[in-house]
């Protein structure tokens, strides 16, 4: 049960979808606690660079890390379990945090893209990421042998 | 189809922020980050600007089997990351097991000197204490400092490091002067390890803001002043040094020492033979102040020696509002439940 003074907002998704949050829980997003302090006097904060899908994950990430209760134990369990999401929800929660100035998922979802480029090979890197290799045979030749002991 | 497209536009779009690339090269382990470099001509010099370095065995793999090639290629590969590197570093760890040689890690320290480090870790695992070179004692902007195996003697101009607030040293060598200074002028320490330490003995604290304190060794004396805020305390005392045979008559007891300057104690354990030292000097049946914050108590006691039980019961007198307690109990090989002073000291609960 909430106390009397707690204040809840309600948060829009770029699809119009509204979630209920508490202040205190969702001034973790920067950029949130910057309209608050703002005096944003609107019914509903509009987030239109992040849709309904994303704005569920985040709600229930802030809400895991705003519980005081929990152990760091507790939160890394939350996040392996948390990351545990195709590539491109991934990219698209980094995004998002980025957008919302969040600090904490930002380096939790960044640690994770981590994760999954260790085990690519350089190909892999590239077609995941859309880079086109402009290199020519002698750049790519000078780039080994520039950073040669990170090709052996 | 859609889905590859959604990521398209999402991978193209993210790899433009700076700030996220920077974030996840810089989980990426070392080599695998300079790795990029080669995925395209934009991304070639990306990784030089990391604000992170971390070398260790699994960042930077050597692929050799000789001792002496290992080493003389970890001190090429760190030489050649630092001249490509650009930009402030503001975490250096350095901790490969394979890293021999004080004169290269005495250079790569005065390269860190002239910029702004804020977290410096670095552990030798071989050979002797490594004597840290002078130039590490102006890094004004530490804000953690982690030592493993080196010998701190502080030039007389050093003051201290005014922004430092997390002190880890770990098998490491100091005197008494130098470690008393270097604890009372990092006005802002807030955490302090100390485990296998030498060359000092006396443990005395002065630091104000200080609030987790974490040793383990050999030592005589714990002296705290001013620590008002310190609230979670464990100590490890290795061997019995028979402090209290030094007691002089009528003094002030060790236990009601220890507490007086720890009014916001939440989380205390007392380990090896430190319940033996706070037995020293007499033990009151309570501590004069009761300790109303701690919740957490963990003490490791030898219930064959009378003062330590006795020292024990005071603790446990003296906690009013404690809700988790840890008893270790030293082997009492000859006693019996009905005999045992285990029993009766359950039984204050």
């Amino acid at each position: 049960m909430s106390s009397p003074e707690e204040k809840t907002l309600i948060l829009k998704s770029s699809d119009n979808e509204e979630f209920l949050v508490k202040e205190s829980v969702a001034v973790q997003c920067i950029t949130i606690k910057n309209l608050v302090e703002d005096g944003c006097d609107l019914d509903a904060i509009p987030l239109l660079n992040v849709d309904s899908k994303n704005l569920a994950w985040i709600i229930e990430f802030m809400e895991k890390y705003a519980d005081s209760t929990s152990t760091d134990a507790e939160k890394k369990d939350f996040d392996t379990e948390f990351v545990k999401k195709p590539f491109n929800d991934v990219l698209g929660l980094i995004l998002a945090a980025n957008y919302l100035n969040f600090p904490a998922l930002m380096d939790v979802m960044c640690d994770a893209c981590a994760n999954e480029m260790k085990l690519w090979s350089v190909e892999q890197v590239r077609e995941k990421f859309h880079i086109q290799n402009d290199y020519t045979e002698e750049e790519e030749k000078a780039v080994r042998a520039e950073n040669f002991w990170a090709f052996e | 189809m859609i889905q590859q497209a959604l990521t398209l536009v999402q991978s193209s779009c993210l790899i433009r922020y700076k700030h996220i690339i920077d974030n996840i090269l810089s989980s990426l382990p070392l080599r695998d980050a300079v790795r990029t470099s080669i995925l395209s001509s934009k991304w070639r010099f990306k990784w030089v600007t990391l604000p992170h370095l971390v070398f260790e065995n699994q960042s930077v793999l050597i692929s050799a089997q000789d001792q002496t090639i290992i080493k003389n290629k970890l001190v090429s590969v760190i030489d050649h990351v630092l001249l490509l590197h650009t930009g402030p570093i503001y975490r250096f760890k350095l901790s490969h097991r394979d890293l021999q040689g004080v004169s290269d890690v005495d250079r790569w320290i005065l390269f860190l000197s002239r910029g702004f480090v804020k977290e410096f870790i670095l552990e030798i695992w071989k050979g002797h204490r490594y004597k840290l070179p002078s130039s590490m004692y102006s890094f004004q902007k530490l804000i953690h400092l982690e030592l493993f195996n080196c010998l701190l003697k502080p030039p007389y101009t050093f003051n201290g490091f005014k922004s430092l607030k997390s002190l880890d040293l770990q098998h490491i060598t100091m005197d008494q002067g130098a470690f008393e200074d270097m604890v009372s002028n990092c006005p802002l320490l807030e955490r302090l390890t100390l485990m296998n330490f030498d060359g000092f003995t006396h443990l005395k604290i002065h630091a104000p803001n200080l609030v987790f304190f974490d040793v383990g060794g050999v030592f005589e004396e714990v002296d705290f002043h001013d620590t008002i805020n310190l609230a979670i305390v464990s100590i490890g005392l290795y061997s019995n040094t028979g402090s209290d045979r030094n007691m002089a008559f009528g003094c002030t007891g060790n236990l009601i020492k220890f507490f007086a300057n720890l009014p916001r104690i939440q989380r205390l354990e007392v380990q090896n033979f430190f319940l033996k030292y706070l037995a020293a000097g007499g033990v009151p049946v309570k501590l004069p102040t009761p300790c109303i914050v701690l919740t957490f108590l963990s003490i490791r006691v030898n219930f064959n020696d009378m003062e330590e039980d006795l020292a024990a019961l005071c603790l446990l007198r003296s906690c009013p509002n404690l809700q988790e307690l840890e008893l270790f109990v030293s082997s009492c090989i000859l006693c019996t439940v009905a005999t045992c002073p285990c029993f009766s000291l359950m039984e204050c609960f």
